[in-house]
């Protein structure tokens, strides 16, 4: 047994080698979960943050999930963000500024970020001195109207996760029923604007299997004479609850079936029918309503983000990292990449990826204590 | 718990900002890496395999690029095993007892053992093999990667299957991957699959129908030694067979044996599959209940190299920040206690976080509370059989004056709700109560004690709703379940007189769900309404 001295251990030189590179802020871009984890994480640890919101609220994506809880929690993780925005609202080292968005970014020859910033509401502007940069900017949900997918915005029955969560959210799942005689039948199509080259997004978004499956385990749980399908290209179930998940779902009698049908129609009846093959002959499914599970997506602003602090995109549109291993810092020095805007995450993979950020920065900053 | 403390051999030479870490393979390197990052001093004990059971799915020309792992000089400790066997959580840290018989005290500490495959199943042949972390490509000549076959194949280690599969074809050897779903994890999942594809790796998908795998007979030394048959169901629909030099499988992890240490202190706090740590939202990246204690890698059933190494530095930013609030000067008391308490430990055994803890002293032994650990849910005031606790900031006499104003002040139909802090206490922010409803916010649905909801009926109130986090997500672990349990005993004791004095309901909730909370509360309303 041993103890290992740290590699710094006179700390009182490093400090006072340490103010001019270290003066100012971390500065956030974003304050979804990813900036808000971030944050929370570096006031812990005594440095100051400012995040940058550019609307009212802080939250992004993840304060509009409804709660997919059964007779116990699902573990979707969405309501973390309700503690994580407590922390950050209350830590005292810590600016949030919400409506504001970035306008400018100078880099200085210490390396050093001068970062303007102005509010959207006033046009007020301002600058921010930052010792680093992290961009949380997040992702924007795919929109099958874009292509027409499987006749959404045309056929009444055909609704994104989205849509299904927002029903959720406001305790409507009521709506869903076509009446209150008939039991709901309902299918998800997994991977709508997800592994398909054709859009450039030949990339799992990585949250929708699980979400489509906890959402099927709350509508049973609602309405227990529901019949839910789900078909999908190749099940996800990486992280510590999608086996479980997946589990339950066959329990409750969730049928899943490989292979997404390519078309929906309406069929006579007013519902929906779709042909799917089945040892190897066609065959045809009717359902009251289909759920298209959408995934991931760039952000709208990473493009304008990275013209002005000259962080690279990757190929699909997120933000390039240091290398396909280095998934927190950005190929320049003192920008850093967290959460789902260096491409798609789940809520617990946004967490761990908060953390690897702030001990990047406390790393390369040399701020331990 | 209360034996280790009589132990006065508590060495004082390790600092109080020193990480324990236990565990002996590349997970316990990854840890001791990222608490070095932090600045934090860090301790080894050698426990468990030392052979990694960790998996990614990278060339190895990339994984050199790998940061903050292989950049550290790794720390040589001492090669006797030491297993942690007690932990006792003390205000800033730990005291951990070593099988030896010694204590040392630590800031925190951090499981990182590695784990055990599950082995091949038995109904194939004996030499088939599964696919480790050490299995090196290239294999030369044909070799059948099976996945999926009892179970869905662990993501990290289907993906590493296919980076094999992808190396053995670059060097001129023919690969099949047989499996039911296609891992594709990462934004680079979908990439690699589809390089494999393009460089001539076969896929070959089954359904309900179980490959069969046979044994070639070996007498030639030239012939392949497996004769595999599968039913395609996507690409052919039509059984195919081919022979091959060898078969692995893809397999998926056992918990290897944990230190009981660590089983005592965490022993309710495992994962819906039994690995440790929940995977509740209070338990993000590797942490438990009990600040300061993590549980990274292996054994928090998660195989992934990338995924540790992000979960150490997570855990290790954490355990930063704990410390640092552990050794800061210290804010106000949050308990108090009265000179009723009769010491039997009902508390210490209760509070989730380990908050108290008994000082044995000689002359006179007193309970100790943490301010750093306790996060006053008040789980301990309400089962505290002489009432000799309080919250300093949530005193029972807040309630006891509030069931006083419910004797007095309210209408006849009045309905309360007792709802958690957290989650109905938020929700409400976004509805409007019905008329003669109060919400009474709470500091967790488990401090609402047995006396506190019989004087709360003893008054001319018609029903309470108690509203708790959902069953796994309470902040405090079990308090939600606490609320449930006095409920039935309530129902139990009052037998046919329950639901005569008055409606009483528990119900759950979670922050973002305002509009639930205000159905729930006016179903409850009709319902008192309709029996009375
Ligand atoms: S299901 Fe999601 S929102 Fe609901 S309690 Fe669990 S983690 Fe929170
Ligand atoms: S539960 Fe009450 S009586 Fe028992 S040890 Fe704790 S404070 Fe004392
Ligand atoms: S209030 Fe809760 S956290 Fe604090 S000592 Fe009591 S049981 Fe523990």
């Amino acid at each position: 047994m041993l103890a290992l001295p740290c590699k710094n251990k006179d700390k009182e030189v490093l400090i006072s080698g340490m103010r001019d590179h270290t003066s100012g802020q971390v500065v956030i871009v974003g304050g979804g979960i990813a900036g808000l984890i971030t944050a929370r994480l570096l006031s812990e640890n005594g440095i100051p943050f400012a995040i940058i919101e550019r609307s009212a609220r802080l939250g992004g994506h993840t304060k509009d999930w409804a709660c997919m809880a059964t007779d116990k929690c699902n573990r979707c993780h969405s309501c973390a963000v309700f503690d994580y925005e407590d922390l950050v609202a209350s830590s005292p080292n810590g600016e949030i500024l919400l409506r504001h968005e970035l306008f400018s970014v100078t880099r200085s020859k210490s390396g050093l970020h001068s970062v303007g910033i102005r509010n959207l509401d006033s046009g007020a502007e301002r600058e921010l001195h930052s010792m680093a940069l992290v961009l949380a900017v997040g992702f924007e949900t795919f929109d099958p109207t874009e292509k027409g997918f499987w006749g959404y915005g045309t056929f009444e029955g055909v609704m994104t996760l989205s849509d299904l969560n927002s029903l959720m959210r406001l305790d409507e799942l009521n709506k869903l029923r076509p009446d209150n005689e008939k039991p709901l039948n309902l299918a998800f199509f997994q991977c709508v604007g997800s592994r398909d080259k054709a859009i450039g997004a030949n990339y799992c978004s990585q949250y929708c299997c699980a979400a489509a499956i906890r959402a099927a385990l709350r509508i049973l749980h609602k309405y227990p004479d529901s019949k839910i399908a789900i078909f999908y290209i190749d099940l996800q179930i990486s992280g510590k609850v999608a086996r479980t998940l997946v589990d339950q779902a066959q329990e409750m009698g969730v049928r899943f079936l490989q292979g997404v049908p390519g078309e929906i129609q309406p069929s006579e009846d007013g519902e929906l029918k779709v042909i799917v093959e089945r040892n190897g002959r066609n065959v045809v499914e009717r359902f009251n309503r289909i759920v298209l599970s959408t995934g991931q997506r760039p952000s709208s602003s990473a493009s304008a983000i990275s013209s002005m602090t000259e962080a690279p995109l990757n190929e699909f549109g997120f933000f390039q990292t240091r290398s396909q291993l280095d998934l927190v810092r950005s190929p320049l020095d003192r920008i850093y990449i967290a959460g789902s805007c260096s491409g798609p995450a789940n809520i617990p993979d946004v967490a761990m990826n908060a953390g690897k950020v702030v001990s990047a920065i406390i790393r390369d900053l040399e701020l331990a204590i | 718990m209360l034996n280790s403390q009589k132990n006065n051999s508590i060495s004082c030479t390790v600092p109080k900002q020193s990480a324990l870490v236990v565990g002996n393979g590349l997970t316990a390197s990854m840890v001791v890496a990222a608490i070095k990052g932090v600045g934090l001093d860090v301790t080894v004990s050698k426990f468990g395999s030392n052979s990694s059971m960790l998996f990614h799915c990278f060339d190895n020309e990339s994984l050199m690029t790998f940061p903050d792992i292989f950049d550290e000089e790794l720390p040589t400790v001492d090669e006797q095993q030491w297993e942690p066997t007690n932990i006792v959580p003390r205000e800033d840290g730990f005291v951990v007892t070593f099988d030896s018989g010694k204590s040392h005290k630590f800031g925190s500490v951090f499981l990182a053992i590695e784990g055990t495959l599950k082995p091949v199943p038995k109904d194939l042949p004996a030499d088939v093999s599964t696919i480790t972390q050490d299995t090196t490509t290239p294999f030369g000549s044909s070799v059948c990667f099976l996945l999926d076959y009892e179970e869905i194949t662990n993501p990290s280690i289907g993906m590493r299957s296919i980076r094999m599969a992808l190396e053995n074809q670059i060097a001129g050897g023919r690969s099949f991957v047989l499996l039911r779903q296609t891992p594709v994890k990462g934004l680079l999942g979908e990439t690699l699959y589809e390089t494999a594809r393009l460089a001539g790796v076969r896929f070959l998908r089954y359904g309900t129908e179980l490959p069969r795998i046979e044994r070639l007979s070996t007498s030639v030394e030239s012939s392949f030694r497996f004769k595999v048959s599968i039913l395609d169901i996507i690409e052919s629909g039509e059984e195919i067979s081919f022979d091959c030099d060898r078969v692995f499988v893809g397999s998926n992890l056992i918990i290897e044996r944990i230190p009981d240490g660590f089983r005592n202190l965490l022993s309710e706090e495992t994962d819906q599959q039994g690995f440790l740590i929940q995977d509740s939202v209070h338990c993000l990246t590797g942490k438990s209940f009990h600040r300061g204690v993590y549980c990274v890698g292996p054994s928090s059933g998660c195989v992934d190299l990338f995924e540790t190494n992000m979960a150490a530095a997570s855990a290790a930013v954490d355990a930063a920040a704990w410390l640092k609030l552990a050794n800061a000067p210290q804010p106000d008391r949050k308990m108090s206690i009265t000179d009723q308490c009769i010491r039997c430990l009902t508390c210490i055994r209760l509070c989730p976080h380990s908050a108290i803890t008994m000082n044995a002293e000689p002359s006179r032994s007193n309970l100790e509370f943490s301010t750093v650990r306790c996060l006053e849910c008040g789980i301990c005031v309400s089962e505290c059989p002489r009432t000799a606790l309080d919250l300093n900031s949530f005193l029972e006499d807040g309630f006891s004056s509030f069931i006083d104003r419910l004797k007095t002040e309210i209408s006849e139909n009045a309905i309360v709700v007792y709802g958690c802090y957290r989650s109905a206490g938020r929700a409400i922010s976004e509805i409007n109560l019905p008329e003669n409803v109060l919400f009474f916010p709470v500091s967790c649905a488990g401090r609402l004690s047995e006396s506190i909801l019989s004087a709360t009926l003893a008054t001319p109130v018609k029903g309470i709703l108690i509203l708790g986090c959902h069953h796994g997500n309470c902040r405090s672990n079990n308090g939600t379940d606490w609320a449930r349990l006095r409920l039935s005993n309530m129902a139990k004791r009052l037998g046919s007189l329950f639901g005569k004095v008055g409606a009483i309901s528990y119900k759950t909730l979670a922050p973002n769900e305002s509009s639930r909370m205000l159905k729930l509360i006016i179903d409850f309303s009709g319902l008192v309404r309709e029996i009375y």
